[in-house]
């Protein structure tokens, strides 16, 4: 989570090269997922402070790609493997749960919890994952806020905040837990046009300070050319095309 | 009656739906008029501040308010298995989970006796090893209530956890929490409405339940003696007294729909209503006659 100059030091680790992506913090996943009729089949490589766009419409795999790696669904074959940790590997048996993976989420329509004031949706993270005490795990999270310029807004309950903040207060909750790997679902689908506009500047100068990687899930192009430095498109369970 | 809901305005309703429900609102209402109105109101003052009267009110109070405490203990938790968990024989658990909700009180109270009596096959186990003894005591008047009130927790706990956004709870864990913390701190706090509902609906059960008490519990004044057990008991001997006691359980009730706001759960105030007519010596009526 360090700072770094955006565009200079992201684009080193991930230029291709025969080193597997998780040998250097990064995700390495085959992904085989099978519902019925339909199959998820993907290979995705993403490098530490790397981020790639997963891009497709829907019923196209994407958000079960992200359940994989999130751990809210085993893997019926393949591997995944985070920062040379094995998460999933049917033929190993091993399978790391969603709690135990350090795997950032931020999710479609942000899921933040109603009952719990913005600075508690951050420290809930903080306490169960890091196992902070309340107190310790409220300045973290304020300290969170205040870094995405929401800092006022702790003290107020998810109903009572406006699409772009809300979008703010799930990336404090998700990078608040240290995750080595964050996953974004649709970031800006939930959004309106402007809000969309600033959210999406937001995350184009936050995700390039993040050293670990980043997988974006997207429908929209443009969303993947902006935020992404590669896009995965997929269709149908498969992937079919990629660029840089 | 497609033909005329056509050509009728929003406003008026059909004769054939307003006169039955009309019919039905008086009928609902008519009895607690006449507890009102042949309410022995210049001998009131007198009547409920007996000692008797405060020796069941207090029972009555404490013992549902335990029951409605062991059912959150234990309701919740059952809840929450037959609503997230897969094992088989699930279904049928439920269905018998939900059986006194329609089982005669008096049957849920002999059920008990077969069970926990001191006979029983469980009662007599704590007789001998543990000294218990659970008939024809406080606690058997709360085990009793608890029998019969817990249902009414589960059901509704239940159909909040079914009808829940399950992605909170991926959300939690995602973040770290583990299944007993994601229950403890999202998934119970989720369905709060729900749990205050089922506790507010179990506590009114609680408070009239007659048949299953008498039954495993008897009628001993100061240790069992719960109010509608006082108010039949008053009905042989004392109108006046039984009119009395009627009252300030209608009174307690009423405070509870008040305090509950009919907005968190519109749906359960009919079964409140349901309940809180049971300890009136209308509906005791029969269930005396089958005790």
């Amino acid at each position: 989570m360090s700072a770094g100059t955006p565009g200079s030091t992201q684009s080193d680790p991930s230029k291709p090269g025969p080193e597997p992506a998780s040998e250097t913090g990064g995700l390495d996943a085959r992904v085989t997922v099978r519902r019925g009729q339909f199959v998820l089949a993907v290979d995705v490589q993403v490098a530490r402070g790397e981020t790639v766009a997963v891009l497709g419409r829907s019923g196209a795999g994407k958000s079960t790609l992200l359940r994989t790696l999130a751990g809210l669904l085993p893997l019926d074959e393949g591997r995944i493997t985070l920062a040379g940790q094995v998460l999933d590997d049917p033929t190993q048996h091993r399978f790391v749960p969603s709690e135990r993976r350090p795997v950032g989420v931020v999710f479609q329509d942000y899921l933040l919890f109603p009952h719990l004031r913005a600075r508690d949706n951050v420290a809930f993270g903080v306490r169960a994952r890091l196992g902070q005490g309340r107190r310790h795990a409220r300045e973290r999270a304020d300290s969170w806020l205040e870094r995405f310029g929401i800092g006022e807004l702790g003290d107020r309950r998810p109903g009572a905040l406006s699409g772009g903040q809300s979008q703010r207060v799930a990336l404090a909750r998700a990078l608040a837990t240290e995750p080595r790997l964050l996953l974004l679902d649709e970031p800006l689908a939930a959004l309106d046009t402007t809000t969309r506009g600033e959210v999406r500047a937001f995350l184009r100068t936050v995700l390039p300070t993040l050293s670990a990687p980043v997988l974006i899930v997207t429908h929209d192009p443009t969303d993947a050319e902006v935020l992404a430095d590669r896009t995965i498109a997929f269709e149908g369970g498969h992937v079919v095309d990629t660029a840089a | 009656m497609g033909r005329t809901a056509r050509r009728e305005t929003r406003r008026r309703a059909p004769w054939a739906l307003w006169v039955p429900g009309a019919v039905a609102a008086l009928f609902l209402l008519l009895p607690l008029v006449g507890l009102l109105v042949r309410a022995p109101w210049s001998g009131l003052p007198d009547l409920i501040t007996k000692h008797s009267v405060r020796e069941a009110l207090l029972l009555s109070l404490e013992t549902a308010t335990a029951a409605t405490a062991l059912s959150l203990v234990f309701g919740i938790p059952l809840a929450w298995l037959l609503a997230r968990t897969r094992f088989p024989g699930r279904s049928l658990l439920r269905a018998l989970v939900t059986l006194p909700l329609v089982l005669p009180p008096v049957v849920g109270g002999v059920a008990l006796l077969l069970a926990l009596g001191r006979r029983g096959i469980v009662g007599q186990r704590l007789d001998d090893w543990f000294g218990i003894t659970l008939p024809f005591t406080t606690a058997g008047v709360v085990i009793a209530q608890t029998f019969v009130a817990m249902p009414f927790l589960v059901v509704s706990v239940e159909g909040a956890l079914n009808s829940a956004d399950r992605r909170f709870e991926d959300a939690a864990a995602t973040l770290g929490a583990g299944p007993w913390t994601t229950f403890r701190r999202v998934t119970v706090p989720l369905v709060a409405p729900a749990v205050a509902a089922g506790a507010a609906l179990c506590w009114a059960r609680a408070l009239g339940e007659f048949g299953a008490t008498i039954t495993f519990a008897g009628n001993f004044p100061g240790t069992t003696t719960t109010m509608p057990l006082a108010v039949y008991l008053a009905l042989e001997t004392d109108t006046d007294a039984a009119i009395a006691l009627s009252l300030v359980l209608l009174a307690v009730c009423v405070a509870v729909l008040v305090a509950l706001r009919a907005r968190w759960f519109p749906g359960a105030r009919r079964l409140l209503r349901g309940r809180a007519s049971r300890p009136t010596p209308v509906a005791v009526g029969p269930e005396g006659g089958l005790g």
